[in-house]
């Protein structure tokens, strides 16, 4: 299954086939493998999840039933937020890309703690087996965001799927403190913080959120656990509990466990901007600064999930104000990717192609953002099919295409094989086209006055649900499409060298795939990261 | 090959995987005092809402007990602390003395907690029988049970993390580092029961 090591570096294979025991890959502390693992294991989990949507479209085909009941309905949708949330999106990007790329663009051998990693890997598939492990208790009917009273009252099999969230939330604090103490221990002596590649920020900033907000989500979860099981009452108004602040807790993490899932799609996007325009960045700095700036104002927005949940007004005002600031340091990344293709030497590849797709539904979702944290608009869309359009814009128009860019543009690092150009750009459109198609729609229905979540509508929004059912499937088998080429260029793509595409990034300066040792010498670092003003003596 | 190669099992220069240690202790603390914090915002939202309940809540419960554990887990705190201050002097004997006098002082405080928990559980005031309660004193019961309980299995944790790097400091594989690195974990549980002393056992409605 492993492709052949490059031989340009003497003597040392890659660290594909060093070993090829199914131990070597099981027991590996090699942040190479554990990365793959991690890749793989969200890749089915998106799978497992996107079968899902799909069905839940097919529901909508029609406005009574269609091919589910009203209960299964409930529960599928539940399932599908938490696997895409927790098991895919949160994971897939930091622990997969970011797993096999922050050593390498670090000159470092491995991440700082290796077991550490493994044990997370772990840690991650318990977790997924806990929460998955509900499906055949009949799964659950919350939704996602599993809110009091009824999550604590509700007969379906909540317990282990809350507790399976618990633990994959173990498993995200596991990697998050790992990168953290990577970035800030493991560079080579002269690599300056302002010298680390942009992803490095991305990885960086969102380790922090989730160090440091996945706790309190942990709490919120075990206390809904006690409320189900022994009828603690914590957030049941009948037992003294307030179920608002259930809300407080579970959005003290949700909400920056959003920019969890942007950020390193952010980081991507980054890299492959100044790759493919041949240029520096406009600014490393805002881009830098601004995905710090996310991360911390993301910890003060939470409250504007709660507008119409009895909050003051006065504090949805405070935290509409801060949420618009999210706007800001988002817009200064658009601005400076944008002024960094300005001038540039532009080659439109596939990854290039999901930047442009990232850019036009990042900054469509986006302003969707600026609108709804406006408290007076937000009342009327909220609970809507208005903010199900929104977050899909952002996740999945942000993560999925930014995670997609960022398989396409290290495949040669990861596998030593180029991706197919022309089924990429095919599989792109597919995927703009299929996504646009879905979710507009959506917006018109919330804004129409569809509620989210409900398994019937009324007749006459059943022209816009067609549309979006239809488009879920362009949007799908555009995926398909996307994964499926990666996967045969993974195993029978044509060689690609070092460094096909000329980046002057660090990860690219050794051989590709690495050696399992990652770099035969001491990283170079002349020139920068991001210097493209000069003659490249690594190529 | 420069010093970022040379090796050890991890792969990691060995004067540099203790610096990795500290600051990855350092983060996960950072990561602890998150899940306690959310705990004691529920306590204080709570007790907003239900003064008198938590109030009487305190003073129903074995305010000797807290007080003594409170003393207890500091004399332990200022034990660990001497211990990494004679391993850096090179006296690994009294400092494994010192691990040892924390470690038993660990034990003493989970001893008088249980000694506590057996009480509340004499009165049939466990915590599976909270919903019995009136919903203020519910809610002050359920915390309790949480707060107190979730530190206590952070004692436990301590206890075994002090223990396994006792027996490597007594088989000369660890040096003061790391036994600074299990002192600091130590000293936050410490710290959090220092707030849980006040809100548990001394903030009642009358002063004794």
């Amino acid at each position: 299954m492993t492709p052949p090591a490059q031989d340009s570096t003497a003597g040392a294979k890659s660290y594909l086939v060093a070993e090829t025991t199914w131990s070597s890959w099981l027991m590996t502390s090699d942040h190479k493998r554990i990365g793959i693992m991690f890749l793989a294991a969200t890749f089915l989990a998106m799978l497992l999840g996107g079968v899902v949507a799909l069905i839940l479209r097919i529901e909508h085909l029609t406005p009574h039933h269609t091919v589910v009941d009203a209960m299964t309905y409930n529960r599928l949708f539940t399932l599908h937020g938490v696997i895409m949330v927790w098991l895919f999106m949160i994971p897939a990007i930091p622990a997969g890309l970011g797993n096999f790329l922050l050593p390498l663009m670090l000159g470092a051998r491995d991440v700082a703690f290796p077991r550490l990693n493994l044990l997370s890997f772990y840690v991650y598939l318990l977790g997924a087996g806990i929460t998955l492990s509900a499906m055949l208790m009949g799964g659950t009917d919350t939704g996602w965001t599993f809110y009091t009273p009824y999550s604590a009252t509700s007969p379906t099999a909540v317990a282990p799927v809350v507790a399976g969230v618990f633990v994959l939330g173990i498993s995200s604090i596991m990697s998050g403190i790992n990168f953290i103490v990577t970035t800030h221990a493991l560079r080579p002596r002269g690599m300056g913080w302002f010298d680390m590649p942009l992803f490095v920020w991305g990885i960086y900033a969102t380790s922090i959120i989730q160090v440091v907000a996945t706790p309190v989500l942990g709490l919120s979860l075990a206390l809904v656990v006690l409320d189900h099981s022994f009828s603690w009452g914590i957030f049941d108004p009948a037992r003294g509990g307030d179920p608002v602040l259930f809300e407080h807790l579970f959005w003290f993490y949700s909400h920056p466990a959003v920019y969890i899932m942007i950020l390193p799609a952010m980081g991507v996007i980054s890299e492959v901007v100044c790759t493919f325009s041949r240029k520096n960045p406009l600014s490393y700095k805002a881009i830098a600064y601004s995905s710090l700036g996310i991360a911390l104002v993301g910890f003060l927005t939470w409250g504007h999930h709660l507008f119409v949940a009895g909050q003051s007004a006065y504090a949805s005002g405070a935290f509409g104000i801060i949420s618009e600031l999210v706007a800001v340091f988002s817009a200064i990344k658009v601005v400076t990717w944008l002024g960094t293709m300005y001038r540039g030497s532009i080659a439109f590849t596939t990854p290039m192609a999901y930047v442009f797709i990232f850019l036009f539904l990042f900054v469509f979702g986006g302003m969707t953002g600026v609108a709804q944290a406006a408290m007076s608009l937000d009342v009327h869309w909220h609970d809507t099919y208005f903010i199900v359009a929104h977050f899909h814009f952002i996740m999945v128009g942000g993560t999925l295409t930014g995670l997609i860019a960022g398989l396409h543009y290290w495949l040669p690092k990861i596998t030593g094989r180029l991706p197919n150009e022309r089924v990429g750009l095919i599989a792109a459109a597919l995927v703009l086209m299929g996504f646009v198609i879905t979710f507009v729609p959506q917006f018109l229905l919330g804004n129409a006055g569809m509620p989210r979540r409900y398994y019937d509508y009324p007749v006459r929004f059943q022209a816009l649900n067609v549309i979006s059912t239809v488009g879920s499937w362009l949007l799908s088998s555009g995926i398909l499409l996307a994964f499926g080429s990666l996967l045969h260029a993974a195993f029978r793509g044509p060689r690609a060298g070092s460094n096909p595409w000329g980046s002057r990034s660090f990860e690219w300066r050794t051989a590709s795939p690495p050696i399992t040792a990652n770099f035969e010498r001491p990283l170079d670092l002349v020139p920068g990261a991001y210097d493209y003003s000069v003659v490249n003596p690594h190529d | 090959m420069t010093e970022l190669f040379a090796e050890t099992q991890d792969g990691v220069a060995l004067a540099e995987r203790d610096s990795l240690r500290r600051l990855g202790m350092m983060v996960f603390l950072a990561s602890e005092a998150m899940l306690f914090a959310g705990m004691f915002t529920l306590y204080a939202a709570g007790r907003i809402r239900h003064p008198q309940a938590f109030a009487d809540g305190v003073d129903h419960n074995l305010r000797w007990v807290g007080t003594a554990n409170t003393y207890v887990l500091l004399t332990s705190s200022w034990c660990i602390a001497m211990a990494v201050v004679r391993l850096r002097s090179g006296s690994r004997r009294s400092a494994l003395l010192l691990v040892s006098a924390t470690m038993l002082l660990g034990l003493l405080f989970l001893g008088l907690k249980g000694y506590e928990y057996q009480w509340h559980l004499a009165e049939g005031d466990g915590p599976m029988a909270v919903a019995r309660h009136d919903p203020g004193i519910a809610l002050f019961m359920g915390l309790y049970w949480l707060m107190t309980g979730t530190h206590a299995l952070h004692v436990i944790a301590g206890l075994i993390f002090l223990g396994y790097v006792a027996w490597r400091v007594a088989y000369r594989q660890a040096n003061d580092r790391l036994l600074e690195v299990a002192a600091w974990y130590w000293h936050l549980v410490d710290l959090i029961w220092v707030f849980i002393w006040p809100l548990f056992y001394l903030l009642g409605r009358v002063s004794r």
